[in-house]
């Protein structure tokens, strides 16, 4: 196991430590900052997912082999006229893996930006308000 | 250019958004609410260094000053999960402060 998987494994336990916090903190809270909580609490968790698998492809690219798991070749005769075609199948899982974990970032990254906006309307509106109280105050 | 290179540009440009939200948060709340957001703005900035070095990984760059940008991505998306782990518990303590419930 390299210092990579280590780190790997490290930031999954730490993702999931904080899963559990963000959970704990909408689990407090109501209205619309429970609304913004909702959608970044699933993202916590998201992402410490898209690490696991991080640390599967990397465990896997030990094991990766030097030749095509997948080897098929076809002839075909259409009226006489002969053609080969061949197909070959390299490490599907591995790649697949990669795909998994940046889509699994990418969707994180999405539910918190969400999370993040209405959280960002919610205390525009509050500043709003403020300043509206401290103007009447003032008059 | 590979589907990965792809959802990594992507993936860059949305931390540096959601940085950049959280920035807007920062200015917009006090105190220590204020702090815990600075704390969810150097993460968002730290995980778009982090996409940025697996992008440059996908483009052919392996490693800078010799270390391995594997090593280096991973080092970085570790210190963006440990900021975002006490901005959290900063949040959790504050609002728990602030309600006075306890989960």
């Amino acid at each position: 196991m390299t210092s990579v998987d280590v780190i790997a494994i490290i930031v999954t336990i730490i993702g999931l430590m904080a899963a559990l916090i963000a959970r704990k903190t909408w689990l407090l809270v109501e209205g619309d900052l429970a609304e913004s909580w909702r959608w970044i609490l699933p993202s916590v968790p998201v992402y410490a997912t898209s690490f696991i698998v991080l640390t599967v492809h990397n465990f896997l690219l030990e094991y990766k082999v030097t030749r095509p798991v997948v080897s098929a070749t076809f002839n075909l005769d259409l009226l006489a006229k002969h053609g080969k075609f061949s197909m070959q199948v390299w490490e599907p899982i591995i790649l697949v893996l990669k795909n998994i974990h940046l889509l699994a970032e990418l969707l994180f990254l999405i539910l918190v930006l969400i999370g993040l906006v209405r959280q960002y309307r919610l205390f525009q509106e509050l500043s709003d308000n403020q300043e509206d109280l401290g103007e009447v105050a003032d008059e | 250019m590979s589907l990965v290179a792809i959802v990594e540009i992507i993936n860059f440009f949305l931390a540096c958004l959601a940085a950049f939200i959280s920035y807007g948060i920062m200015r917009k709340v006090a105190g220590n609410l204020a702090l815990s957001w600075a704390y969810s703005f150097i993460a968002f900035q730290v995980l778009a260094l982090a996409i940025l070095l697996m992008l440059l990984y996908e483009l052919g760059i392996t490693s800078i000053a010799g270390i391995s940008m594997h090593l280096l991505g991973n080092t970085a998306n570790f210190i963006f999960v440990i900021l975002a782990f006490f901005g959290l518990l900063r949040q959790y303590q504050i609002l728990k402060g602030l309600t006075g419930r306890g989960v």
